[in-house]
């Protein structure tokens, strides 16, 4: 049916749109909360949740646009200056909003947005119907008839003569102005934009890496054949497509503002549940990331930024206790370095005591107090990486629900970038993220084991050494060197995977140091085949997840190369990582053998 | 079920060889049949899976039939065909002997599966066929890739 098929075209449309509206709506009711007057920002709310109003009364979804009708009336009232911002309507705005997100992604679940409304209703209509209170100050009402009569003068008034209108509310007139330029601005920088779909810019990016494998084949011809002409032409074709993947790989960049965005409401929410008080400070959050990346990012910093508000932020009485101002402050920064974004999570907290954690980290029985003894200060903050480790004293609903600090060093080791932990006592905690600008492309280091390539991400390559055998000392089961005063675990990469190493004959070793985090080890190689920028290929939905490769990739004579996932390779010279038997069902063979 | 008598519903199947039985995959759910390629193993992956191939671009995973219904194996050469096969949500190839021929099936001749045919267990097949001289096993192939399989190979840590 053509029906169908507009209507579910315009769901998608929909869904896309309101999930921007809401996003935008989290944020600017957070800016009213603190900017309780600004009738611009109010304004602009109305107008979203109108739009929001209209969309879903026409896809009939009709709960949604009875929520947001009433919504609409309550920011009217507010628009008129018949009610004024205060906490219990930023609430119920919140509140709605929620409601929404509910609605949405029950959309996106081909659902028609059904959510039970009553109660947020009948907050809303309480407060919508209230009669004006007469709280509003004198200040208020004279505030809101200079404003009317300014209205109206301006009215009145061309451009040029407002200027000479002296009235000591200038903020008024700066602001219409600023509106006007901003409204301008916006209309030149939306006319160049389209929207695509993402998919289709993977299809065009994984068209670019074949065509990459192409080039590399006829680079090759080309030397064999010894023709000036096809060699002429294979450069061309070769430096375009160069160009081409650099300008593919742009069109992948979002601003991390998407993600950031999200935050501020999450840090609102949890300080009042934690009786915190708590500011929140955002920069660089233009930042570009690559598209990928910086969806994954989002599950990996909310949890710092919880952590930084549970576990960092004290108690306002606990702050004022210990001469420190009684609000906290958690930031959150993005800067771009090199191929690297680098986003800094910071509080003004407690920071981290190694005392405490040295000893969760014996009662878990994750260390022996032998090792513990031997540790540094940092290593043993750098404790709070391990699995099941949580230092929360009770397990609460924010933090210690066994997704630990372990988990987001994961993620954003799958995402081939590192955390790193700056902890001062008495005075905060930084969490250092740095994550590659994009996963699709990637330096990386060949190396040769054995008779087979692989490639280590070149993030994770410290350096690379020759020893002696005789260097290698066996202690306590563990084959360890001493690099620089510091001791070095020795990997073999036969037992990261199932497979046979050839016996080494001669003297000397070669290792490359691969660092993740803090740990460092050195695997055992054979050879060095050189560094080379690869496209990442995932292995696909069937074998996503296999233990120890973070990737494929595709080598200019067509060979499938794997990536090794250093942090399993680096946890590997520490501990055991477990391999799950898998049981298969017995099949019987037929006796043919 | 009413078979009208003067249309009779045919299915359309690749057929192809393994060992000395014939198998049928519905034709919709082949993309295409590729020569044998240089198959990359992988480690930690369940034991029938051969390794990945790079097709135009794309890894695609391959499994071993033999290794998978549980039947001898045996060397793999450069004799064998790769069955690019696809499912809603994924691609990936399987090995055999030899692809025959596609074969229009009647519908009302395809019987149930037995528990065990041919020594590989019903739970694969759709069910089976007996054309001129020959059994045709017609295999389900989000079967062979079974969910509590799909689960595991997610999980494998």
């Amino acid at each position: 049916m053509d029906e169908n098929f507009d209507m579910s075209q315009f769901r998608g449309d929909f869904i896309e749109e309101a999930n921007e509206i809401i996003e935008k709506l989290d944020k600017e009711l957070l800016e009213l909360e603190k900017a309780p007057k600004d009738y611009e920002l109010i304004n602009s709310i109305f107008r979203s949740i109108h739009t929001l109003k209209g969309s879903s009364a026409f896809l009939n979804f009709t709960v949604m646009g009875e929520l947001a009708h009433k919504m609409e009336s309550l920011l009217d009232k507010l628009r008129n200056k018949e009610m004024f911002v205060d906490e219990k309507i930023i609430n119920i705005l919140l509140e709605g909003i929620d409601k929404i997100k509910l609605m949405i992604n029950d959309i996106m679940n081909n659902g028609n947005g059904e959510q039970n409304i009553d109660e947020v209703l009948k907050k809303i209509i309480e407060l919508t119907e209230k009669k004006v209170v007469k709280e509003n100050s004198k200040e208020e009402n004279i505030e809101r008839s200079i404003d009317t009569k300014i209205d109206k003068i301006l009215e009145n008034y061309n451009q040029e003569n407002i200027e000479e209108i002296k009235i000591k509310n200038s903020q008024k007139i700066t602001s219409i102005e600023k509106e006007k330029n901003i409204g301008e601005e916006k209309k030149k920088i939306e006319s160049h934009l389209i929207r695509v779909d993402t998919r289709k810019i993977d299809d065009i990016m994984n068209l670019v890496g074949e065509l990459v494998t192409g080039r590399n084949r006829l680079l090759q011809i080309g030397s064999k054949f010894k023709s000036e002409e096809l060699n002429e032409n294979s450069n061309f074709i070769s430096r375009l497509t160069t160009e081409l993947q650099g300008s593919v790989m742009k069109m992948r960049m979002i601003p991390l503002e998407k993600v950031f965005n999200k935050f501020p409401r999450v840090v609102r929410d949890l300080s009042n549940k934690l009786n915190k008080k708590v500011e929140f400070e955002v920069s660089g959050q233009d930042t570009e990331l690559d598209r990928v990346v910086s969806e994954e990012i989002y599950e990996p910093l909310v949890h710092m930024i919880r952590n930084a508000l549970d576990h960092g932020i004290e108690t306002p009485e606990e702050r004022m206790a210990n001469g420190k101002v009684a609000t906290g402050l958690i930031s959150i920064n993005a800067k771009q370095e090199d191929n690297f974004v680098f986003i800094d999570i910071k509080d003004d907290g407690k920071g981290i005591n190694s005392d405490i954690i040295r000893k969760k980290a014996l009662e878990k029985g994750i260390l022996t107090q032998k090792k513990i003894d031997n540790m540094g200060k940092y290593d043993i903050i750098n404790l709070i990486f391990h699995p099941g480790f949580s230092t929360a004293e009770e397990i609460t609903d924010i933090s210690g629900r066994g997704v630990g600090m372990d988990v987001v060093k994961t993620s954003i080791g799958k995402l081939g970038g590192i955390v790193d932990v700056i902890t001062e006592e008495g005075k905060g905690t930084t969490f250092r993220v740095r994550l590659p600008l994009t996963l699709a492309i990637m330096p990386v280091l060949i190396i040769g084991i054995s008779d087979k390539k692989y490639a280590i991400p070149l993030n994770n390559v410290i350096e690379t050494r020759r020893i002696n055998k005789n260097e290698i000392q066996t202690i306590s089961g563990e084959q360890l060197i001493f690099l620089r005063e510091k001791t070095l675990n020795i990997v073999y990469l036969s037992s990261v995977f199932n497979i046979e190493e050839f016996e080494r004959e001669e003297e000397k070793i070669n290792l490359v140091i691969i660092g993740f985090g803090e740990k460092r080890v050195g695997l055992v190689i054979d050879e060095m085949l050189g560094k080379q920028e690869i496209v990442i290929k995932p292995l696909g939905k069937y074998l996503n997840n296999v233990s120890g490769i973070s990737g494929t990739a595709i080598l200019g004579d067509g060979n499938i190369i794997m990536i090794l996932d250093s942090s399993l390779i680096v946890n590997k010279g520490k501990s055991n990582v477990k391999m799950k038997k898998i049981k298969y069902k017995n099949i019987k063979n037929n006796g043919k053998d | 079920m009413a078979i009208e008598e003067k249309s009779v519903k045919e299915l359309q199947v690749v057929v192809f060889k393994l060992e000395n039985s014939y198998y049928g995959v519905h034709i919709l759910q082949v993309q295409e049949i590729i020569k044998m390629a240089d198959i990359t193993k992988l480690p930690n992956t369940p034991y029938f899976i051969e390794g990945v191939v790079n097709l135009r671009g794309k890894i695609i995973p391959v499994m071993d039939l033999r290794k998978r219904f549980g039947l001898s194996t045996v060397e793999i050469t450069r004799e064998f065909k790769i069955l690019i096969l696809k499912t809603e949500e994924l691609e990936f190839g399987v090995l055999v002997d030899d692809i025959s021929e596609v074969e229009k099936i009647p519908v009302n001749i395809i019987e149930n599966p037995p528990k065990i045919i041919s020594g590989i267990n019903g739970e694969f097949i759709n069910g089976i066929a007996k054309t001129e001289g020959r059994l045709l096993i017609l295999l389900d192939i989000e079967k062979i890739l079974s969910v509590e399989e799909k689960e595991v190979l997610k999980d494998i840590e």
